[in-house]
């Protein structure tokens, strides 16, 4: 904790954002003696500040600098200014993911080769096949504690809430259900409790249980003495020498004073909205349109998961709120099969929100009240949900658009956060809330209703890897095409969003960048 | 569907509602118990009170648990509220020729409702209940069986998360 670099050390490695991506690159980097300094926008937070209170974490934790949220979907229209709910704290949003820890598929990798194109889909390969992701999984995977195999903790016992989805899907011919894989500990593992099964994963595991770079990496990378984490440091641009290296990032302090850190190399971590963000605002006489953007890809091909919940009311109580908040999953529809009228897959995922929550996402649209919503909610303590967790195409247009006039309170450009659905991802979401249907109605639901999307937690493609310069921002390392220094931390990189939940796969990631920065600055190239 | 006993419920709270006995009998009866804002201005607190009540309605539940939320408003927005209100009776004298809390049907005042739903008078007052009156812990447990914290009762590991019976089938 004590350890401070100096604003002018230009030995450090300087990290934007300390959640998955950041949090555990700082950490990895660390453990092979490498110094980092962490630029965490958000405050840190205590154990303490944790509550079982949705909106008061909400309140809390949430990033709510000004966004705009545009496009053709019902967000613009019931959250116009919050597209995405995620965090601005030490631990980033693993602070409020869920702990649903799923591999990418083998094919995920190659969507495009596997399906051709596909008119409006801007489709393209990763650079990197799941064979060589696969160490680094599993590696990922100790790391976190993930239930399951390569951690030998158990998978959580299933909760009413799955019970209930899983019998529903069992009658409807579904076999591959399974309460994991969690980054959630079934027994006491890496110096953390065990879960307790308290609810309320998404506002923060008050016991530790569920991993999150807040009390496991950030302050072990602090106790190496070889990184330093600012809190309340908003990064405003990153400045390049002329030969067009990265070589500082400026930033705002916690008392709005700009400071200027000097870098050797500069990480980029801010989630999909933020990083993008970041190297736009960079723009500089050498790179009129950013940093690292001579492909134009920056900021684009943002992708959310295609996503819809369905929530049903049962017989008899079923107290979806006791236990973890995402439970279990259901895989049989996660393929790939052009038979069902849609390429990619999808997870259903047994899914909870307490009262307060429920009470506004239901329908967060203006109509939604009255006797029958009230009606609904007498039975809260009957229902069961499930979130459907599917691919979402890239398309170019979807994206991270810099407003012209309106300025955040650090003097930036308000983001403009785009998207539309594909009518791929509209297929998808129909099917899958027709399959979520049709469970509940296999398990004797009294009724089934559809809730909308929420603001999303699941930001994904804005800073995609891309064998070729001209496809995409980083290559196969997270590394920008354009700047040798530069690189991307989070799931910006993503080049397809897959039909999983991403955390796992951005923690994969930075635990393999971080292996390749070591390797070539052991080479002397950084 | 509804009972005789909800139904006599609703007639007595429907008669406390109306204008000139609220506006009379509070002085009396419940009104200390009532937040600060609503005893200033009792008639306009019984006439958002029936609104808030028409947008989330609970029959059990108590009216504390809407004023609590709502009645703030006559100072924060009053104006806003006041002009709604109004609007409200007009649209409603217009319909049934009568204000709007002396229509006695309740399928009635949420079709005059979902005319106005779209405008800021309504949705400033559905966006404050819906956060209010389903954040406040009192309400939870005893009319929606939801807990609340429990990490400080040690989660529900042992205390009933995995036990349902699924005997319905």
């Amino acid at each position: 904790m004590s350890t401070r670099f100096e604003h002018d050390d230009d030995g450090v490695v300087v990290i934007i954002g300390s959640g998955a991506g950041g949090g555990t690159l700082a950490h990895a980097l660390a453990r092979k003696g490498i110094k980092s300094v962490v630029l965490e926008a958000g405050k840190r937070y205590a154990m303490e500040d944790i509550e079982n209170d949705e909106w008061a974490m909400f309140e809390k934790i949430s990033w709510l600098d000004e966004r705009i949220t545009a496009g053709p979907r019902q967000l613009t229209e019931t959250f116009p200014n919050l597209p995405a709910w995620i965090v601005k704290g030490v631990g980033g949003s693993t602070i409020h993911w869920a702990g649903v820890a799923l591999r990418f598929q083998p094919h995920e990798f190659r969507l495009h080769s596997e399906v051709g194109d596909i008119a409006g889909a801007n489709l393209l390969d990763w650079p990197i096949s799941y064979d060589e992701l696969e160490p680094y999984y599993v590696q990922a995977e100790r790391h976190m504690g993930v239930t399951g195999e390569v951690t030998g903790m158990p998978l959580h016992d299933w909760n009413n809430n799955f019970m209930v989805l899983a019998e529903g899907a069992r009658r409807m011919g579904y076999e591959k259900l399974r309460a994991g894989p969690m980054a959630i500990n079934t027994r006491p593992y890496d110096d953390r409790s065990q879960c307790m099964q308290a609810g309320f994963c998404m506002q923060g595991c008050r016991f530790g249980a569920k991993w999150s770079t807040m009390y496991t990496d950030i302050p072990r990378a602090e106790a190496t003495g070889y990184c330093e984490v600012r809190p309340n440091a908003m990064a405003l641009t990153i400045e390049h020498d002329e030969r067009g290296r990265a070589n500082a990032v400026v930033y705002a302090d916690a008392e709005g004073n700009v400071q200027r850190q000097r870098a050797r190399a500069v990480c980029v971590a801010g989630n999909s909205i933020e990083s993008p963000r970041l190297l736009l605002n960079s723009h500089s006489s050498l790179f009129p349109d950013g940093l690292a953007n001579s492909s134009g890809q920056v900021g684009r091909n943002y992708m959310t998961h295609a996503t819809a919940c369905v929530f049903a009311e049962m017989p008899k109580p079923v107290n979806m709120h006791r236990g973890t908040t995402f439970a279990g999953i259901i895989s049989d529809e996660a393929r790939l099969d052009r038979s069902r009228g849609f390429v990619g897959g999808y997870t259903l995922e047994v899914m909870s929100l307490g009262l307060p929550f429920f009470a506004k996402f239901m329908d967060p649209a203006n109509g939604g009240w009255g006797r029958d919503y009230a009606a609904i909610l007498e039975k809260y303590d009957h229902l069961s949900g499930v979130w459907i967790c599917g691919e979402d195409l890239p398309m170019e247009q979807n994206g991270i658009n810099l407003h012209d006039t309106r300025k955040d309170q650090y003097g930036l450009p308000v983001p403009i956060v785009y998207k539309g659905d594909h009518p791929n991802d509209e297929a998808l979401r129909r099917h899958g809330q027709q399959q979520a249907r049709s469970c509940y109605d296999a398990v004797g639901a009294v009724q089934v209703f559809d809730v909308p999307d929420f603001p999303t937690s699941h930001n994904v493609g804005t800073n995609r890897m891309s064998a070729r310069p001209e496809d995409g921002v980083v290559n196969k390392w997270g590394q920008t095409h354009d700047i040798d220094n530069l690189f991307v931390s989070d799931g910006s990189q993503f080049t397809s969003s897959g039909a999983e939940n991403p955390t796992l796969t951005i923690v994969a990631l930075a635990l393999r960048q971080a292996d390749h920065i070591a390797e070539r600055m052991s080479r002397g190239e950084l | 569907m509804t009972t005789t006993s909800s139904t006599t419920l609703s007639r007595r709270r429907f008669l406390t509602l109306t204008g000139t006995l609220a506006a009379g009998s509070l002085a009396f009866s419940a009104s200390t118990l009532w937040p600060r804002w609503a005893r200033a201005e009792p008639e306009l607190a019984a006439r958002l009170l029936r609104l808030g009540r028409d947008i989330y309605p609970h029959e059990a539940i108590a009216d504390r648990y809407y004023l609590a939320p709502l009645t703030p408003l006559l100072e924060s927005q009053r104006e806003l509220i006041a002009a709604g209100l109004d609007d409200l009776d007009r649209r409603a004298r217009a319909a049934h020729g009568r204000d709007y809390a002396a229509i006695e049907s309740g399928v009635e005042r949420e079709t005059l409702l979902r005319e106005i739903q779209d405008g800021e008078f309504f949705q400033t007052v559905r966006n404050t209940l819906v956060v209010g009156l389903y954040d406040n812990q009192e309400v939870w447990q005893p009319y929606f069986g939801y807990e609340g914290s429990s990490w400080e009762k040690g989660g529900y590991i042992g205390r009933g998360y995995n036990d349902l019976v699924i005997d319905w089938l």
